[in-house]
């Protein structure tokens, strides 16, 4: 029975309790980004008190949800062709722009935003939490960025190597990587800015 | 334990790796289920790359005035010229027919689309048009072809003159549309794949 992700990096203690960690496939990328970033948001979320906005998103969802009803009026209009073709114009147009806009918002006013937060009670839109995330694909270094929601604001990156968190087998430990986390968030909170680095484990220590 | 194949064997392992899939799958799914906000978007998603493919035909549609701007070359009546399985762009803004243009054209009552060449064209006074048309590869034209009491065919018929042609691509529409269950299949694939699988944004 090999045991739990934990143990064998030596970052949980017996208070967490016994945990069945997920496996992922190493060699997916894109899996490997999402378990991170999820682990990282919920973690912002719980033991940082934030509450995540949706604002962006349901932008996104709505122009989607917009641009499909464009498309099924063009597809499905009964309005046989020669007589349609002002009808499909339009709709088509529209269609394409709408997925510009679209695209343009998930390339340059998202990019690798993961999460933002929504600002504390009387606080400016800009002061909320911005967090971004980056895993170069085939890269073993997963980049955890806070900031302010504003560009430019001051960031603080957490350089964190993927090994410390999954075993060759592709176990997650979820309890490691969330306290290394909230230990960033803590720190980004007291005014530190800056990059850090969460490099490989050093020699395994025996177990005794 | 149950009875398998020898760990060895290629069937054996074929059986494994589409037993992993099936199951990563079927975990995906269910952990997209627990969380509606990501149901909803991963299903938009879907809906806009499928709706985004049929929106292109639709411009393509308008762009080219023709019902069917993309059609595919179904037999073998314009050899040496177009072959079985041939792709074939059309276009069908006003310019006049001309003789010895390639048409595309329907004849009234029946679904299949015909690929044949322009042999004569009279522009009556009052602006209406007849046309004959022969494949290249028959020996006689198509009067025989045409619906029953009809000598000539109508501007009207014509779905748009061949402008444009990708040869032997068509053959997976003759593939899908010969075993229809193929055409199933590879789209439920597709889409079960987009649904599970999360891109970077």
């Amino acid at each position: 029975r090999t045991p739990p992700a934990q143990a064998l990096w030596g970052m949980a203690d017996a208070a967490d309790g016994p945990h069945e960690p997920q496996v992922v496939d190493t060699a997916d990328c894109i899996k490997m980004k999402q378990v991170l970033d999820d682990e990282a948001m919920e973690t912002i979320l719980q033991r940082g008190g934030y509450e995540q906005s949706f604002l962006l998103e349901n932008v996104k969802l709505s122009i989607m949800a917009v641009s499909c009803v464009f498309a099924l009026v063009a597809q499905l209009f009964p309005m046989p062709f020669p007589q349609s073709r002002a009808l499909l114009a339009v709709c088509s147009l529209t269609y394409f722009a709408l997925s510009g806009v679209l695209q343009f918002i998930t390339y340059v006013i998202d990019r690798d935003i993961i999460m933002v937060t929504v600002p504390l009670a009387g606080a400016r839109k800009s002061e909320a939490l911005r967090v971004r995330s980056q895993l170069a694909r085939f890269s073993e270094w997963y980049h955890l960025i806070l900031q302010r929601n504003a560009d430019g604001s001051p960031e603080a990156v957490a350089r964190m190597y993927v090994g410390r968190y999954f075993t060759a087998a592709g176990q997650f430990d979820s309890v490691g990587f969330a306290r290394e986390v909230e230990a960033h968030l803590r720190r980004w909170e007291s005014g530190w800015e800056g990059t850090d680095e969460r490099g490989p484990p050093g020699p395994k220590k025996k177990k005794d | 334990a149950p009875r398998s194949p020898p760990r060895g064997s290629p069937g054996g392992r074929a059986m494994e790796f589409v037993k992993t899939v099936v199951k990563n799958q079927w975990a995906e799914l269910k952990q997209l289920w627990a969380n509606p906000r990501q149901l909803i978007f991963q299903f938009l998603n879907l809906a806009m790359i499928v709706l985004s493919a049929l929106m292109i035909w639709k411009l393509m549609v308008v762009v080219t005035n023709s019902e069917s701007p993309v059609v595919v070359v179904l037999s073998g009546s314009m050899e040496t010229a177009f072959q079985r399985g041939d792709i074939l762009f059309l276009d069908n803004n006003a310019a006049p027919v001309r003789a010895g243009e390639i048409v595309v054209f329907k004849i009234s009552g029946r679904d299949v689309p015909i690929v044949h060449r322009v042999l004569k064209v009279h522009e009556k006074a009052n602006g209406t048009v007849e046309l004959l048309t022969k494949g290249d590869a028959n020996k006689v034209d198509d009067k025989g072809l045409y619906a029953p009491g009809q000598q000539w065919l109508r501007r009207e018929d014509v779905l748009g003159r061949a402008r444009g042609a990708l040869r032997y691509l068509g053959m997976v529409t003759i593939i899908l549309n010969d075993y229809p269950a193929l055409k199933f299949v590879l789209i439920g694939l597709m889409g079960l794949f987009v649904l599970t699988s999360r891109e970077s944004s």
